[in-house]
């Protein structure tokens, strides 16, 4: 047991670490680009749609519909999600080892006395090694609530295509006046409120109440 | 327990006052009150209820019914800001008078910034419902010009009851109910009414919760519209189109469910 070298064990934990913190840097950076390019075909489509709505001269109907939903998974979808398990599986192993190895050293402190302060130290740096693991898995946690919004957001738009192409100008014209009626009102709350504030103050403090 | 006099308490009633008219004029285009009347105008100011009336209305001139429906309107709003504007008169000069009531039992003078506070704070109360009855009735008066505006098309075309739909203005904070009551189970076909149908005011909770739908939309901050279905069209994937003659969308609708 007191051949253990530590230096080396907490090296190639770390190593361990810097690897599963490259793989999600990875997944991440394509799931951007993977989005980019997801972001300028919906644009695509959007002006090709607004392209053909013009040519139909205002008719009603016909359009096709932008969305499909329940369609098979596109391939790019497939291997997100073959990254995205990949990440997770060097996650937990990462985690695993780093675990065991503060176990093994928490045991080693306990008997050993001589080494005490020197294997309290790698036990803080796994540590820390540690907490970084489970920054990263925070941020994996975060990756999945963006899909998840992403996916909420799919289904506004799909049932946005009432609003697109079922409402006439006059009717789009009239929700626009409403939402700028709220507002304009609102604003004028805003800076009426203000000076009915002050004179009430003024009131007060002729009264002779207030400082 | 000393508090604030009469006259000021009165003054404080009338600073409010000319504050809420200020508001009304802007979202009715007249200040309410006894012996005022709504004139019809699509002058200023440009952007009040009657307003938004006419727009929805395609800009066109209203016929005398509808110059009446939409006064009844615009005066039924005109009574919710009343409302508002008196329980804000009361709940300031209570709110500011019972802490000087309280400061001077303690033997201590008010202080200013705590006043303004409480004022502040009742104000900001009055502008969420302010914010409410603006939106609520806004879409009222819309739904209800359109209402008119598909009377006056379905009587051209001979119809007796029109069949209508609604749009459902989508963002990330889209309710259930306008979700279950304005499309059918599955939530991209606009479910179809008839216009007899469709409720000119207020929905209670348990009318919402029944399917029902009004002209006012399934709560108070909801912005969908109300559209007319011609015969002969129906639904593709949720967009409107020309099925054909003979089509009756209300029909195929009942006796799907």
């Amino acid at each position: 047991m007191g051949n253990v070298d530590y230096k080396k064990k907490y090296m190639e934990l770390r190593s361990v670490l810097m690897n599963v913190i490259d793989q999600v840097y990875r997944a991440g950076y394509q799931q951007g680009s993977k989005d980019a390019q997801v972001d300028s075909l919906m644009q695509q489509n959007q002006q090709l749609m607004a392209q053909m709505s013009g040519m139909m001269g205002g008719m009603m109907g016909g359009e096709p519909r932008v969305e499909e939903e329940g369609g098979p998974m596109a391939p790019e979808d497939q291997a997100g999600q073959f990254m995205d398990s990949a990440a997770d599986a060097h996650e937990q192993q990462g985690t695993s080892e780093l675990e065991q190895g503060i176990a093994e050293l928490e045991s080693e402190l306990s008997k050993k006395e001589a080494d005490k302060e020197h294997t309290a130290n790698l036990l803080a740096a796994i540590n820390r090694s540690l907490g970084k693991l489970k920054e990263a898995q925070e941020l994996k946690k975060s990756a999945a609530h963006i899909k998840k919004m992403r996916e909420a957001n799919k289904r506004v738009q799909t049932l946005s295509i009432g609003y697109k192409h079922n409402l006439s100008k006059t009717h789009k014209k009239a929700v626009n006046k409403q939402q700028e009626i709220v507002e304009k009102i609102l604003k004028k709350w805003e800076s009426e409120s203000q000076d009915a504030a002050t004179e009430i103050l003024g009131i007060v403090q002729k009264e002779g109440k207030a400082e | 327990m000393k508090g604030l006099s009469s006259a000021a308490r009165a003054r404080i009633e009338a600073t409010l006052g000319k504050m809420f008219d200020n508001i009304a004029y802007d979202l009715l285009g007249y200040i309410p009150g006894p012996g005022k009347r709504i004139i019809f105008s699509a002058k200023k100011p440009s952007y009040s209820l009657l307003n938004l009336f006419l727009e929805s209305l395609g800009n066109r001139p209203p016929s005398d019914s509808e110059r009446d429906y939409a006064k009844s309107l615009v005066q039924n709003a005109a009574n919710y800001v009343t409302s508002l504007r008196d329980r804000t008169k009361a709940s300031v000069s209570e709110a500011v008078e019972s802490y000087i009531q309280d400061q001077s039992s303690k033997g201590k003078k008010a202080s200013a910034a705590m006043i303004n506070d409480i004022v502040m704070r009742e104000l900001n109360k009055a502008r969420s419902r302010l914010q409410m009855i603006a939106e609520a009735e806004g879409t009222k008066v819309r739904n209800g010009a359109v209402s008119a505006e598909i009377e006056r098309v379905s009587k051209g075309l001979g119809i007796q009851d029109p069949s209508v739909y609604f749009v459902v203005i989508k963002d990330n904070k889209t309710c259930k109910y306008c979700l279950k009551n304005h499309f059918l189970n599955d939530r991209v076909t606009p479910k179809v009414m008839k216009l007899s149908e469709v409720k000119k005011t207020y929905l209670t909770t348990q009318e919402r919760k029944d399917g029902l739908c009004s002209i006012a939309g399934q709560h108070p901050h909801c912005r969908c519209s109300m559209v007319f279905l011609a015969p002969g069209f129906g639904f593709e994937n949720g967009v409107m189109k020309w099925i054909g003659y003979g089509h009756d969308e209300y029909a195929r609708q009942k006796m799907m469910s």
